[in-house]
């Protein structure tokens, strides 16, 4: 007969979860399989036992997580944050630029225009009359410059 | 936090290249009650298991892009927790060495110190289980006066059951030191049961 297990034979054993082959054959070693087999579940159980907690302790834990990410929660409230504030910005634009909206300039009278002989002074009063004339103060510049382009082409025209 | 992660990545059988912000909340969801238990069986602390529980998550999520996925994100977790109650252990035992300088107090605050790392929690045990009770604080005395390495070793091969290439990866050390510090836990546990119980009595039992 084989000499009792030493402690590497019932580590090893206790891993495979088999018995040393030695302890069908000796009752002391049997017995002390067993003990130690059952006193090892016995300290598994009450580890698992001792740390359950109810559903309430597990969401306020990841609560607690939570909120101790500063990091996250401060990067998402910045981007929505940002993202907010440039949604805002476009609508604005888009609001209030003319260029995108129903409200076009009015139409600049080209038949004054046309006329061939007009001084300087006639012809800013005509394009004070066209700015003055429901043109919102964006569109100011464009109107100018499309009567100036108006202009400009009549002048080549009659050159020609 | 994104109800679209993708279950092998939280059970960590999946190799990836660092862990998105998203799946954090499945991750910890998966994992949480695990990392209690292992940091309540080491400690034997509710209050210290409850926030380094947090802590280990809090870690994991600073270091998430670190995560390369050798491992599996479980093993990751409990590699970091168990770097964690090494931290506690040895702030605790500094704690301790200065309470004891400080106020000069006497053997038995030291004593009383020391013992409370090893007495089970009061919570209240049901009639049918004083014997398990029992035998598993025999184990745990044992156990408590392992080294550091080897409790941890113990503990997370007959507590949470893990394989032993994980135990490895976990604590970085070899197969081999595993087996090997699983050879003198179960000498130390068989050497307790033996005091505890007898030669003869646990023949019996
Ligand atoms: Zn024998």
């Amino acid at each position: 007969m084989k000499s009792h297990c030493n402690d590497a034979e019932f580590a090893e054993a206790l891993l495979a979860g088999t018995p040393p082959a030695h302890v069908a054959e000796c009752e002391a070693c049997r017995g002390e399989w067993e003990a130690l087999g059952g006193a090892i579940g016995s300290f598994r159980q009450a580890a698992h036992q001792d740390a359950e907690r109810p559903t309430v302790f597990w969401t306020a834990q990841r609560a607690s997580i939570r909120s101790r990410m500063p990091r996250r929660t401060m990067t998402a409230g910045l981007r929505w944050a940002f993202a907010s504030g440039l949604f805002l910005c476009i609508f604005a634009v888009m609001l209030f630029l003319p260029g995108g909206t129903s409200k076009t300039p009015a139409p600049i009278n080209t038949a004054t225009v046309t006329k061939p002989a007009l001084d300087d002074d006639a012809l800013l009063r005509q394009v004070d009359e066209a700015v003055a004339d429901d043109i919102p103060s964006a569109m100011e510049p464009t109107a100018l410059m499309a009567s100036e382009m108006s202009r400009a082409l009549n002048t080549s025209t009659q050159n020609q | 936090m994104s109800a679209t992660l993708q279950p092998a990545v939280v059970a960590g059988t999946v190799n990836v290249q660092g862990l998105a912000e998203e799946d954090f909340e499945s991750i910890v969801l998966t994992h949480q009650q695990r990392i209690y238990r292992l940091l309540l069986t080491l400690l034997r602390d509710p209050d210290a298991a409850a926030t380094l529980t947090q802590d280990c998550f809090l870690r994991a999520y600073e270091k998430r892009h670190t995560f390369r996925g050798e491992a599996s994100v479980g093993t990751w977790l409990t590699h970091i927790a168990v770097n964690l109650v090494r931290d506690h252990v040895r702030n605790r035992r500094q704690g301790f060495w200065k309470k004891i300088f400080q106020s000069g107090s006497s053997n038995d605050e030291a004593s009383e110190l020391a013992v409370s790392e090893t007495v089970v929690d009061a919570h209240a045990t049901p009639e049918q289980q004083v014997l398990a009770r029992e035998q598993a604080e025999t184990v745990w005395r044992a156990v408590s006066r392992l080294s550091g390495q080897q409790r941890e070793v113990f503990v997370l091969r007959f507590s949470e059951e893990m394989p032993l290439e994980e135990i490895a990866v976990a604590l970085d050390v070899s197969v081999g030191t595993v087996k090997s510090h699983l050879s003198r836990a179960v000498a130390a546990v068989r050497k307790q049961l033996k005091e505890t119980y007898g030669e003869i009595a646990l023949q019996r039992r």
